[in-house]
Parts: structure tokens; C-alpha cells; sequence
């Protein structure tokens, strides 16, 4: 039996039978990217009869990965014997991928065995140390925004220029190699590491690419529009003259600019390999009419972009909704109207008409960024609707989850002074609390030799009284880790979750309203979709500065967050709104008016109409 | 001995729900209306859970009893003709909205247990599901298999009742957003769902049109959101007063111990009839096939009520009547029988005066709807009082039907009778 290519449109056929040699594919939103993609795996497997130990495929998030693999086991003809061979398929992040190569070879990058990988919170302490030592000048709460600035300036490798630092150089290159030499002495490396440490071993070491290389013949990179200067560097050293690249992503999605990832890149991949051939994958699944013309409008006025056009496949739709809102409170409370007449009414007492075909999981209220959410989870809350926050929880210490991450490594390593200068500012102010702090450690220690990781974790939440929501994810995410002692799956959990990015804690599974920013949106979608806070300076956001290339970045995010809707997408901003301890008047979006008029529609909240009169019948007269 | 039992209510931390629902006007209003044992209702509420954990104590195996210093306060005010005992029942309803097979669906399920170890046990689980504290009757997204599973292990003497059964938009059966059949919705739990709730809009002769529920014991609740409703609906036991005494009579109903059930009139239900309530258009099953579903003034859909679900559903022809099932009696409110006759408000003074005076001078509302002897209302002042009840008694009563949300409205006398009856006074 050979693979059934009947489910692909023309074009994505094209993709996945396109012949050895560099292809760039260019899929719009709901284009049916992942299944592309999926399927040209499946098709150099079965078809081409590729061994699937030279096949790498590069994804976004771990996630993303471990769906690939699912998705490989179901299209693969099931007569065949490729199935079994899929175990030495290589699908990974480039972080995991790096760590891989520097598991192989630490010692030719100057680190010992064993090394670890330092959260958020850790390097922050680090930093702190540094400017204490060395930089009285400079105040210790600056040290989150030093830790920023250190990986921007890491990333700057390959002639790019800063991007706009307002610093002396002189000043941060002091700070940048005291903290490069206090990674070395602790034997310790950040996540800029596990990109930048393989691409010196793959330049260092020509016989260590050269290996690399004669594995992977074929090499398959998803949202290729998202990787930063240096991973493209390592890329480009990882394909050899005989490597047949394939990349798939689309520039107008590309939003993480702050990463250092940027659209001009884009177009490098094909200027780099002239023969390369690129196909456009127009035809869009996902969304209706009206919301793909919305979408479309607004990107087009981005001047630094690929013209890609898209078609839909669902000609009928509502118009996109726009709500204008008095407050952030007028603002929720609208939202949590409309969801209850989206699911046809939450109460019985409450009889609503709506179109009652949504479920809670169909619905996502999305924002630029995460101090917008308060008002909508408070609403939620107050009405009763289950909901979840995807993200917002960095492995920054003063979130929870950066509290238990410390005190596991605590755990791991009872001598580890970073994560306990983490959690002391968090301990209870009496004296001897350090010391019964210090115990509970110990005994989890020994605890961790006889119980799983799932118990051990249940203690801590339990008796460090870590609150109940942020418990339940714990859980989830501790569930891959459940086999065998918790001290031997500990370090396996730990560098998991330092390798998770924003939006993978998102459960589809939830019967409850999404809430995340538009970049944890990425790659998901949603029947329904809110869009929420879409004022001028909020949505675009002008906090970290207004570049027009900056304007064009915020242009793509909201295209992204629009083109996430299936069926309903709704658009709301607030006259005034509370953010960032103050009451801002801010008008709408600009964005907002790059939408054609006739595919809006206004909402207005009315009062209640008022009940029609009702003829009484006469049976009794 | 022989009781009545009002298994569903609300406290007043439920959203629509009076204020005067806290366990004292519970306990009071419990006497006056003659039943025995009450469900305490939205155990999962912290604030109520606290309350229940506060002011109950145990009494017989599984029920609850308000402690002494709580409830001698309340007797005092009870007509004497009234008082008698009050037990509690550990209950909760839940609102489960989610996804299955592609729909919606929202359905409310009661639970019960006979101890409070677990009834924490279950609130725990469920605090990691959703949002208890906002609402007495909480709303979660959780499967109502997956609901029954975790009850299970909470306790496995849990027991588990689907409520309500028929209404278009929260429940098991509904035509809105419920299934076909149990077995769609528990799979392979329903062997464990013995009983279910009718539901005010309908009684045991339109479940009976369902050979699928030949199994299952149909129980009665007045689902009250004030102290005066409870009791509306009810179930009576021949059985010990005790939480798994009750269990044991519903879950094998041909011992006869479950009597059968107090019922609404089911015309008087909110969702008997279908329609559209906002633009006053009441149908019957009939009309709404003819209309195509659609409201005649609106051209919206229609309210589907739970008369056509049933027949939708229904295996069986109206009026089948299976043997050795539990008897039931249709009973209208003794405040809108006094309410017809004095031709003032429920609420009105007038009636409430009465309604009074009858308790204190009779007994409690059932006994006085249900078992009083005629000669005896006699006495009461209301000169028709008599035949009114004689009439409820016997179900010879006119109904215009309720639909989307809207009660149906009673008359025990037409307008003919009425004036005949009162012209005869003089
Ligand atoms: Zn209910
Ligand atoms: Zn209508």
C-alpha cells in the first residue's frame, strides 16, 4: 500500500512530491502547513524509501514535535514496516537538538559532563551577584532587564548590528564576560547557549559537521519565518552539499523580532540558493470569508513582506464584530455575555438566545500582552465560566511555578546557593524558618530515592501550600515523568521544562475559555476568537519602542491573532483602561480602521429590550 | 415510617435564589409544607460547606439533623399543628457544559452523599476542574461521566441522579443540548445510574412512554430557589428514616418502599409546551411539526418543550401504563388554590393571611392538600375550599400550558362555575 496523497489540494502535493534540492514553501495561515509537512516526512519514508535516521525535522516547540510523531504514526501506510523505523527519526527543536550535540561533545566547548541549564530566575541571581561585585553603580533591580540585554547581545553574532542599545558597550561587555565566566566556573549555560555552543563546535570542528552532515540528508524546518540569525547559522552549517533543505513557514507570521528573528531573513534562505524552488500555499482550511479579507487587509499594508494572497474555502460568515467598550470592565463584562449566549446560555435562569453551537474549549480571548488578562479572568470568574490562562508563567521566580523550580533543584543539588538566593527573599521572615526550610529539602532529598515525581511534587505543592490552579498544571506537565524514582526523573523533568516556550501548557482538552497573548496563539486556532484591548499604544504595543519596522512586527502579531478564528472573530478596545498601575485614556487601534468597513459590524450594548406585550389568550372565558 | 422527601433545593449562594434560603428558613419551611427530609443543596459552595459543617450534626445513618441551639429558636415559631422532625440530605446540583460528539451539551446532575469526609474529598477534586465559589450550583466543564466517576471516588456510597431530565436546555434527555439516551451519555457508567428526575414539566405517565426507562425509578423535586417552593414536588418513602434506607427503596423499587411521587400538574411547567416566549407564541408538539419548527411570528427556531422530546423519544403510545410501578398525585400549591378562590396575588396579604391561618388550624400544606378530610375544610372560612382541593385531589383542573421559560397557568374553576358557586352563597 503507498501513501494516499488524495487529501492534498494541487499545490500541496506539489510540496510534498517536490523533488532533492532546496525547496522553500510559503503556507498563509490554515493553509495546512503541518499536514504538508507531515505528509513530505511520510513521503520520503515510504515513497523515496529514505531511512529515517537522515531525516531531521526542526519544530517550533516540543509540543510541536511530539504531535509531528503522532501524526507520522496515523498517515503512514500501516502495512508498511516504516512505522517501526520512525523511533530514529529525528523531530526536535533546535534548542533540544543543540543540547543533543552538546551531550555529545561538552568537552570540546570547555564544559564537563553533568552541565546544567540555568533558569530565568537563576541568571538573574547571577547577575545580581555580578552587579554587586563589580558594578556597585548599577541597581540590582535592573538585573532582569541586564539578563535581557545580555541575550540580545549574545544573539548579535554575524555582522547584524545592535538593535538600538542604549548602552556604552565598553559598560555591558564587562558585565557580559563577568557573566560568561560565571557560567564557565559553575558549569552552567543559558538557552542562548544551546544555540551558540553547537554552531562554535560545528565551526570548530569540521569533522564533527562533516558528521553531522552525512546523517542528515534531508533536513525539514517549520515557521522558518521564527528563527533568530544564529539559529539560521546553525542550520545552514548543519546541510552539507549533499543536503536536500525543505522549509516551510510564512514571513507575514513572523513575531518574534525580540528574539531576533526577522522577516529579512526570510528571503535569505532563497537569495543564498538560487535554484531554490518556492511554492505558495493560498488555499485556506481555517476561516471564513469575511475574517481572511479582514486579515488580509490589514497585512497588506505591511511594506516589508512577501506578497502571498489567500483564498477561503468557507465563503459564509459572519462579519468580524467590533466592539467599542467604556472601560476594561465594560469591556469583560461584554465578553462574558457573548460567551454565554455563544454556548446558547450557562443558566437556566438566565435564558439567553445565541447561537448556542460553542462550546467553552471553541472560545479564546486573546491579547497582546499578558497584564491585560486581569479584568477577563476576573469576569470569568465572577460568572462562574471555566476558563484557563495559558502562560504568563515564565520560570521567573516570583511566579509560582519559578518558586518550585528552584526548590527541585534545590533537591537535585541541596548545595545549590543560585536557586536558594532565588527562593530566601520568599521564605518566611523568622529566624529559624531558613532552617526548617532547609530540612524539608533534606527530606525530600531522601524522599525523591522511593517516591515517583508526581508524589514528591504533590508534597511540595501540599506543604509549601502552592495554590491549586497552578498545581493542576504541574501535574500535567509532570506526567511524561512518571516512571520509575523521582531523583532519576528529576534532572529529564527539569531541563524539559526549562526548554518550554510560552503556549505549551495549553490544554485542548479543557472544557473552558482559552485565555493566552497572540504569540502563545501561534500555530492553535479556535472557532471563536476574541481580541481584546486593541488600543492605539497597547495593540500596537509602544512599550519597547515605535520603529516603523516595530509597527509592521505588531501588524504581523495582530494578523496572526485574526487569522486564528474559524467562524466568529470579535475585536474589542476600551476607552480608558487600567494597565501598568495607571488609568490610561487611549483611542482604538489604527489597526481597526485597516479593516474594509463593510466586513465590520459595530456592536453596540443596548439595554435590554423591553418584553414584547403578550396577548393573553383566552381558554378559561 | 412513613415521610416525605424533597431531595433538590438551593441555598441562597445560588445565582436566581432567594435570600431567605439559609438552613433555618429551610428547616422552617420544611415543617410547614410536611416534609421530612431535605436536601441541604449546593454542597460545594466553600461558604455553604462551612455552614453545613457549622450548624448540622448526625443524625440517623447519613442524614443530618440542625443542632439544638440552631433550630429551638425556629420551633417556637412554628404553628404547633406543624412541627415535626427535620432531616438534612448532603446534595449538590452541577452544571456540566461540554463537549461531546462534536455537540454541546449541558447537563445538571445531582449528587448525594451520606457524610461530609466525602463531600470534601469530592470538592477538592473538583476545585482543580473549575470555579466552585461563584455560584451554589457550579458550572464546570467536566463530562457527566467523568462527574459520576469522580463522586465514585469521593465515596462509592455516593449516589448519582441526572435532574431534571427533560428540560430543553440543562439536562441528560434535552432536546437542546442532551442526548438520545443514557447510554449516550454515561456509555459504561449507566448500569450505575439507578434513578432520575422528572422535572416539574413532566410526570411519570410521559417517562412511562419510554420502554428505556423501565429500569429506572423516577423521583420528584421542587429544585426550590425560595423557602416557600419547597416541597412543590416531592418523593414519599414507606422505609427507616436513613440515608441508605432511601437509597436501598429507589434503587429496588418493587420492594415498595418508594410510594411514588408529588407532581406538578406537567402542563404547569415552564418547558411543558414548545415556543417562543419572547414573542408570546405558545405550541403544542402538533403545531410545531405543522409550523416546521419555526415561531410563527419571528420565523426563529422554537423552544422545543419537553411534551414533543418525549415523543420524539418514545417507543411506547400515550396513556401505557406498565405494571407494578410507584403511583404518583398531581397537586397544585395551596397559596394559588386560596389565591383563585380570593381572587388575589400568591403573594398578595390576602392570601398569605389565609395560608397561614389553614396551617396553624390544619396542619401542614401537604396534609392539608393531600389527606385533610373535606368536612374538615369545611371549618376553614373559605367556602369553596372544599371542592377547590376536592378538585386538585382528582385532577379536574384547566391548564394552559407553560413553554420557553414560561409557567403554565391553573384554573380550578372556570369562570361559570365561579359565579354559580358564589351566587349560591347568598
Ligand atoms: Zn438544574
Ligand atoms: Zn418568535
Amino acid at each position: 500500500m503507498s501513501l494516499d496523497l488524495s487529501l492534498l489540494n494541487p499545490l500541496q502535493r506539489e510540496a510534498v512530491t517536490a523533488p532533492d534540492g532546496p525547496s522553500l514553501i510559503i503556507a498563509g495561515p490554515g493553509t495546512g502547513k503541518t499536514l504538508t509537512l507531515a505528509y513530505r516526512i511520510a513521503y520520503l519514508i515510504s515513497e523515496l524509501g529514505i531511512n529515517p535516521e537522515k531525516i531531521l525535522a526542526v519544530t517550533f516547540t516540543a509540543k510541536a514535535a511530539q504531535e509531528m510523531k503522532d501524526k507520522l504514526f496515523k498517515i503512514l501506510p500501516a502495512d508498511s514496516s516504516c512505522t517501526q523505523y520512525l523511533t530514529h527519526l529525528t523531530v526536535s527543536t533546535l534548542h533540544a537538538l543543540g543540547l543533543s550535540f552538546l551531550r555529545q561533545h561538552e568537552e570540546k566547548v570547555g564544559l564537563l559532563p553533568d552541565f546544567q541549564i540555568l533558569s530565568e530566575s537563576e541568571q538573574v541571581q547571577l547577575v545580581k551577584e555580578i552587579l554587586s561585585q563589580r558594578m556597585p553603580q548599577e541597581s540590582l533591580n535592573r538585573a532582569l532587564k541586564w539578563v535581557r540585554k545580555i541575550s540580545e547581545q549574545k544573539n548579535l553574532i554575524g555582522g547584524d548590528a545592535p538593535m538600538g542599545l542604549d548602552l556604552q558597550l565598553d559598560h555591558a561587555q564587562k558585565i557580559l564576560s563577568a557573566y560568561e565566566k560565571k557560567l564557565l566556573e559553575r558549569n552552567v549555560i543559558d538557552l542562548d547557549d544551546l544555540i551558540l555552543k553547537p554552531l562554535i563546535l560545528l565551526q570548530e570542528f569540521p569533522e564533527i559537521r562533516e558528521d553531522y552532515q552525512n546523517r542528515f540528508k534531508y533536513i525539514l524546518v517549520d515557521e522558518y519565518q521564527d528563527l533568530n540569525n544564529p539559529q539560521y547559522l546553525l542550520l545552514e552549517k548543519l546541510c552539507g552539499p549533499k543536503t536536500s533543505a525543505w522549509i516551510i513557514g510564512d514571513a507575514d507570521q513572523a513575531i518574534y523580532a525580540f528574539r531576533g528573528s526577522q522577516v529579512k531573513s526570510f528571503l535569505r534562505f532563497q537569495q543564498e540558493n538560487p535554484q531554490t524552488r518556492r511554492i505558495h500555499l493560498e488555499r485556506n482550511y481555517r476561516s471564513t470569508e469575511p475574517i481572511l479579507a479582514g486579515a488580509l487587509s490589514v497585512i497588506k499594508n505591511n511594506t516589508n513582506r512577501i506578497p502571498h494572497n489567500l483564498f477561503s474555502s468557507n465563503p459564509d460568515g459572519p462579519p468580524i464584530y467590533v466592539f467599542h467598550a467604556s472601560d476594561h470592565q465594560a469591556e469583560a463584562r461584554f465578553i462574558v455575555k457573548e460567551i454565554e449566549k455563544l454556548v446558547g446560555g450557562t443558566r437556566m435562569e438566565s435564558h439567553c438566545e445565541g447561537p448556542g453551537m460553542f462550546g467553552f474549549s471553541d472560545i479564546a480571548i486573546l491579547y497582546r500582552l499578558h497584564h491585560l488578562s486581569f479584568p477577563f479572568s476576573e469576569a470569568l470568574q465572577e460568572s462562574g465560566i471555566p476558563y484557563q490562562i495559558v502562560g504568563g508563567h515564565s520560570n521567573n521566580v516570583d511566579s509560582i511555578s519559578g518558586y518550585l523550580v528552584s526548590i527541585l533543584k534545590m533537591v537535585l543539588n541541596p548545595h545549590d546557593d543560585l536557586s536558594f538566593r532565588a527562593i530566601a527573599p520568599h521564605l518566611d521572615k523568622q529566624p529559624d524558618f531558613r532552617t526548617v526550610f532547609l530540612s524539608l529539602i533534606d527530606r525530600y532529598q531522601r524522599e525523591s530515592s522511593f517516591v515517583s515525581l508526581g508524589t514528591l511534587i504533590k508534597n511540595i505543592v501540599r506543604e509549601m501550600k502552592i495554590k491549586e490552579k497552578e498545581r493542576f498544571e504541574w501535574l500535567t506537565l509532570v506526567d511524561p515523568f512518571q516512571n520509575g524514582r523521582a531523583d532519576q526523573q528529576l534532572p529529564h523533568f527539569l531541563e524539559y521544562i526549562s526548554l518550554l516556550k510560552e503556549g505549551e501548557t495549553y490544554n485542548p482538552r479543557a472544557e473552558a475559555v482559552t485565555l493566552m497573548t497572540v504569540h502563545a496563539a501561534k500555530g492553535l486556532e479556535f472557532p471563536t476568537v476574541f481580541i481584546v484591548g486593541l488600543e492605539s499604544g497597547v495593540f500596537p504595543c509602544t512599550e519597547f519602542g515605535e520603529e516603523p519596522s516595530e509597527r509592521e512586527e505588531e501588524r504581523r502579531l495582530f494578523y496572526v491573532g485574526m487569522t486564528r478564528a474559524k467562524q466568529r472573530l470579535y475585536l474589542s478596545c476600551a476607552k480608558e483602561r487600567f494597565l501598568f498601575g495607571e488609568n490610561r485614556k487611549q483611542p482604538p487601534s489604527p489597526f481597526i480602521s485597516e479593516i474594509p468597513r463593510e466586513t465590520i459590524e459595530n456592536i453596540s450594548v443596548r439595554r435590554k429590550p423591553s418584553k414584547p406585550k403578550v396577548k393573553q389568550r383566552t381558554l378559561f372565558s | 415510617m412513613k415521610f416525605i422527601a424533597d431531595f433538590h433545593i438551593h441555598s441562597h449562594l445560588s445565582r436566581a435564589t432567594s435570600r431567605e434560603m439559609n438552613l433555618d428558613n429551610i428547616y422552617k419551611w420544611a415543617q410547614l409544607k410536611g416534609v421530612t427530609v431535605v436536601g441541604t443543596g449546593d454542597f460545594t459552595n466553600p461558604k455553604w460547606f462551612k455552614e453545613l459543617s457549622e450548624k448540622l450534626e448526625p443524625a440517623e445513618p447519613g442524614l443530618f439533623v440542625l443542632k439544638p441551639q440552631y433550630r429551638q429558636k425556629i420551633d417556637e415559631e412554628i404553628p404547633e399543628s406543624c412541627r415535626a422532625l427535620v432531616r438534612f440530605i448532603l446534595s449538590v446540583e452541577i452544571s456540566s457544559i461540554y463537549k461531546k460528539h462534536e455537540k454541546t451539551r449541558k447537563v445538571h446532575n445531582l449528587i448525594f452523599f451520606p457524610d461530609l469526609r466525602s463531600v470534601s474529598r469530592l470538592n477538592a477534586m473538583l476545585t482543580k476542574v473549575g470555579n466552585l465559589a461563584s455560584d451554589g450550583r457550579p458550572i464546570l466543564g467536566l463530562d457527566s461521566k467523568e462527574l459520576l466517576r469522580m463522586a465514585l471516588d469521593a465515596s462509592h456510597e455516593t449516589y448519582f441522579v441526572p435532574a431534571h431530565v427533560w428540560t430543553p436546555h440543562f439536562s441528560v434527555l434535552g432536546a437542546n443540548s442532551g442526548f438520545d439516551s443514557l447510554e449516550e451519555c454515561f456509555e459504561e457508567l449507566t448500569p450505575l445510574v439507578h434513578t432520575v428526575e422528572t422535572g416539574l414539566s413532566s410526570d411519570p405517565p410521559m417517562n412511562w412512554r419510554l420502554s428505556a426507562l423501565d429500569k429506572i425509578t423516577l423521583i420528584s423535586n421542587s429544585d426550590a430557589h425560595s423557602p416557600d417552593r419547597i416541597g412543590r414536588e416531592a418523593n414519599i418513602f414507606s422505609t427507616e428514616l436513613s440515608y441508605f434506607s432511601i437509597l436501598d427503596a429507589l434503587n429496588n423499587p418493587e420492594k415498595g418502599e418508594f410510594l411514588g411521587t408529588i407532581e406538578f400538574f406537567p402542563e404547569e411547567g415552564k418547558y411543558h409546551f414548545d415556543g417562543h416566549r419572547a414573542c408570546g407564541e405558545r405550541l403544542s408538539p402538533a403545531e410545531t411539526i405543522k409550523q416546521g419548527g419555526m415561531c410563527p411570528k419571528c420565523g426563529k427556531k422554537v423552544t422545543v418543550g419537553v411534551m414533543h422530546r418525549v415523543t420524539e423519544l418514545a417507543d411506547r403510545p400515550s396513556g401505557f401504563m406498565p405494571d407494578g410501578k410507584p403511583t404518583f398525585k398531581s397537586l397544585i400549591g395551596l397559596t394559588g388554590v386560596i389565591s383563585e378562590i380570593k381572587e388575589s396575588g400568591v403573594r398578595s396579604q390576602k392570601v398569605q393571611q389565609d395560608y397561614f391561618r389553614l396551617l396553624r388550624l390544619l396542619g401542614n400544606e401537604l396534609y392539608i392538600l393531600r389527606k385533610c378530610p373535606l368536612a374538615s375544610l369545611k371549618n376553614s372560612g373559605l367556602n369553596l375550599l372544599p371542592e377547590a382541593i376536592d378538585k386538585v385531589r382528582k385532577g379536574k383542573v384547566n391548564i394552559l400550558s407553560g413553554y420557553d421559560g414560561e409557567y403554565g397557568k391553573v384554573k380550578i374553576f372556570n369562570e361559570k362555575e365561579k359565579n354559580a358557586k358564589q351566587l349560591s352563597l347568598f
